[in-house]
């Protein structure tokens, strides 16, 4: 089972437009766990100026690199979708949106997800992590997945606050920005 | 211990349906590093010349480099070697996109594939699992159909392809094997190699982690490596990502290097202005589109193309020698049709170099009367006649018609049309030639004419050294060359050894072409990944021992120092060459010159500086001895073949 296979059905979520701020602004009014609202004031997140990328997937190798000291396209937590010959756009740039009030976070059974006070990441304890796979497709982006050997989950940290892939993207189509910022302008992680 | 190498090869027999894993051990890994070099030691140890390229046994191979998969800027090759079924010797070919490094994180640095299969077959590779899949049901399938349809079957998205299209499976002989649809094995037909072992394509996914032997390390080396692109060679930094090779066409036309109507002339700014980057940009509007690792992104990719006659189409990427070939070669100077003969091409699996070239010189045989209207099949094969040029095209592909003749190749098609048709093919060693006329750089006429795969001008691209007066002193050009003056051109031999450090490392030509990268940041790059220490002298031996083991190859084929040469317009036609203002210093002040080629000057002095034999063109024993070839050379001492 992979993520992008999962993206897939839990594209049809994300697809219509402006779907992603509607479930931003949604889910916000049934808050499940109170969320502090200075620690939202400084939550970013990874948006992605598609017209910008060209699907190097340098932000993969740095990601994978920084996180777990190897490169491997199945331990990232910025995805780079292809579709070669297809007929839409070929390269779409998948990024964990640190919802304000996450899914994932919310259907974690073992508490084991929180957000990082520092950065305002939305993170998982390794520790913690019983890997039941439940946020898994709890994430309406399919941006938390299962490392390979399946025993733990994993998503953007934004690097403890640094994120290697802004910093190492050739093309500048990466930047951190503010979650509560310019909602109207910022769709499903896309400049649109 | 952890290190940029898998450690593995994979061996596929698809007529026994039956897939080995061999280690790839430490001292392999020491003497072949990877890429071209790897896959001609595998080539030269398994191919014998009585087999020929369509013999089942004829082993196709691909390979990665040591830095594929890694963050060295541009590490995404994987190089393909095999018996050419066009030219007269190997193919090398080397292809971006992400196939490359895929095959590093499924945990093979290799692939080896034999036998041909009784039926239509496809390999799926996911980490361990190695299938092989009855393709009866894709055959037929152009490029992109047939990359969709086995990503549907594979299940998942994420795998990525290597694929021929219809030209391959009808043994066109310049069919290439495309990854990811736009990136290609291109050059000498691998495609028709695969097509002749019923394999229509290797989709592969993996999932293991690439190490490395010092990351840290690693990462300072890269950086520098990335200042290095920028600052000594800032015009392809920044117009690389912009036009991409596209770009190429004004500069090529203004320092007289287009092959304008088959090689007949040196430039056509009318032709040129029709198919440069300022025409692309007003007929298309394109995306970036970068190959894995690759900060260059140099290829783009074309939604829809809005107005115009071919409205409605997208189209991949456009290359320089793609608009060359079917644009300056063919005399048209309309875009539009090059993107529609690039995609026809893109979805038959074709060469549009030979494809271009071929029709190029099919339009000047009919323009001097050795190729009837009655042959063409009623196509008005004239220069500049572009529905002609995009028809020709289809038929190629198709195999069909006067197609079918020209899907032979140049020199094929030159003996089955006969007359006096040859002198118009544009072919070196059985390969068309690329798109840079080589009478306004006689290192340009060298690289082509030495070239041990054919006509081809990736290793050394050494035109662009001499018009832009490139130096540098580690590859053996300390001061910038006289391109119009005949003679001196040693120098060549070195930066070809100097380029060849890509095609072996895994990274793309593009980081060596204007010498941007240093051997020694290869060297250090290579150290941090692998973990067996080498600097950049001990690397430039590595190619050097390419080279040598190329031309063992092309000598126990047959060939000699006389398959060293150049179509022979070159050496006859006096044509006009415009000299650009910064190089009129070579020519006394002169804007237009007249340029023939004096090849055996040229020749000599290249051979010279190789130690080459002036008959067979090798070098002496003891260069193979201390090259660490010593057994190659008693293999061709034992077949007879003399040494320097």
């Amino acid at each position: 089972m992979s993520r992008r296979e999962f993206v897939a059905t839990a594209g049809i979520t994300a697809v219509a437009a402006g779907a992603a701020s509607t479930l931003i602004s949604g889910c916000a009014t049934f808050p499940k766990k109170a969320e502090q609202p200075s620690l939202m004031a400084i939550s970013k997140y990874i948006v992605v100026d598609q017209s910008l990328c060209s699907g190097c997937r340098i932000c993969e190798q740095v990601c994978s690199e920084f996180h777990y000291g190897a490169y491997n396209p199945e331990l990232t937590a910025i995805i780079v979708e292809r579709d070669y010959g297809g007929s839409g756009d070929w390269i779409t740039t998948n990024t964990c949106r640190q919802c304000p009030n996450p899914w994932c976070m919310r259907s974690c059974p073992v508490d084991a997800i929180w957000r990082d006070v520092r950065t305002g990441a939305v993170v998982i304890d390794e520790k913690t992590c019983i890997g039941c796979e439940k946020c898994v497709p709890a994430c309406p982006f399919g941006m938390v997945n299962m490392r390979p050997d399946g025993k733990k989950a994993f998503k953007c940290d934004l690097c403890g606050g640094e994120p290697q892939c802004v910093i190492n993207c050739p093309t500048k189509a990466l930047s951190a920005q503010p979650l509560m910022g310019n909602e109207t302008e910022i769709v499903g992680g896309t400049k649109s | 211990m952890k290190n940029a190498y898998a450690g593995k090869g994979l061996r596929i027999d698809l007529y026994n349906r039956r897939s080995t894993i061999e280690p790839f051990t430490e001292q392999m890994r020491k003497d072949y590093i990877g890429g071209y070099l790897l896959g001609m030691k595998i080539l030269w140890d398994e191919y014998r010349p009585e087999y020929g390229a369509f013999d089942p046994k004829n082993p196709l191979i691909f390979c990665t480099g040591p830095l594929t998969g890694t963050r060295a800027p541009t590490a995404s090759s994987l190089t393909c070697n095999t018996m050419s079924p066009l030219s007269k010797t190997f193919v090398s070919s080397r292809a971006g996109g992400h196939f490359g490094p895929m095959l590093k994180f499924a945990g093979y640095d290799y692939v080896v594939i034999t036998g041909r299969s009784p039926r239509p077959a496809w390999i799926l590779i996911d980490d361990d699992k190695i299938e092989i899949h009855d393709a009866r049901n894709l055959w037929g399938l152009k490029a992109s159909e047939a990359d969709a349809a086995m990503k549907a079957i594979a299940g998942s998205d994420e795998f990525e392809t290597l694929l021929i299209g219809p030209a391959g499976e009808k043994l066109v002989r310049f069919a290439v094997a495309s990854c990811n649809i736009d990136r290609a094995f291109g050059r000498g037909g691998p495609g028709a190699v695969m097509g002749s072992k019923n394999l229509k394509g290797i989709a592969i996914r993996g999932s293991k982690n690439l190490g490395l032997a010092n990351m840290k390390r690693f990462n300072a080396a890269v950086q520098k490596n990335f200042k290095e692109l920028e600052e000594r060679d800032p015009w392809s930094w920044e117009g690389m990502p912009k036009v991409g090779t596209a770009g190429w066409m004004e500069a090529v036309n203004y320092y007289s290097m287009l092959p304008i109507n088959n090689y007949q002339k040196t430039y056509d700014d009318k032709i040129a202005g029709g198919i440069d980057h300022n025409a692309y940009l007003k007929n298309f509007e394109y995306r970036k589109y970068a190959c894995g690792n690759c900060a260059l992104s140099c290829a783009h990719y074309i939604p829809t193309i809005k107005k115009g006659k071919y409205a409605g189409l997208s189209s991949g990427v456009l290359e320089y020698e793609t608009a060359a070939a079917f644009g300056a070669r063919c005399g048209i100077g309309d875009i539009q049709a090059v993107a529609k003969a690039n995609v026809i091409c893109a979805e038959y699996g074709l060469d549009t170099i030979s494809c271009g070239s071929a029709i190029a010189w099919a339009m000047e045989c009919y323009e001097r009367g050795l190729v009837s209207k009655k042959e063409t099949g009623d196509i008005d094969l004239r220069f500049g006649n572009a529905d002609a040029m995009v028809h020709m095209t289809e038929l190629i592909g198709r195999k069909e018609g006067f197609g079918a003749i020209l899907a032979e190749g140049t020199s094929r098609a030159s003996s089955i049309i006969g007359k006096d048709s040859g002198k118009y093919a544009m072919q070196v060693k059985g390969l068309e030639m690329t798109a840079t006329s080589p009478r306004a750089s006689k290192c340009g006429a060298v690289m082509f004419a030495v070239n041990e795969r054919g006509g081809h001008h990736m290793d050394p691209y050494a035109p662009t050294i001499e018009a832009y007066g490139y130096t540098i002193a580690e590859a053996g050009i300390p001061e910038a060359l006289n391109p119009y003056e005949d003679g001196n051109t040693g120098a060549v031999y070195k930066l070809k050894n100097y380029t060849k450090l890509a095609d072996i490392l895994g990274t793309c030509a593009f980081a060596v072409i204007n010498v941007q990268t240093l051997p020694d940041t290869y060297g250090e790059q290579f150290s941090a990944a692998t973990g067996i220490e080498m600097n950049g002298k001990e690397l430039l031996k590595r190619s050097e021992k390419l080279t040598t083991l190329m031309r063992a190859f092309n000598a126990r084929e047959g060939l000699t120092a006389k398959d060293d040469t150049l179509p022979e317009r070159f050496m006859k036609e006096e044509v006009d060459v415009r000299v650009p203002e910064e190089n009129q210093k070579w020519t006394n002040g002169k804007t237009l010159i007249k340029r023939k080629i004096n090849l055996r000057k040229n020749l000599r002095d290249y051979y010279v500086a190789a130690g080459y034999n002036m008959q067979t063109g090798l070098p002496s024993r003891r260069k193979f001895e201390e090259l660490g070839l010593a057994k190659v050379a008693d293999n061709l001492m034992a077949r007879g073949i003399k040494l320097a």
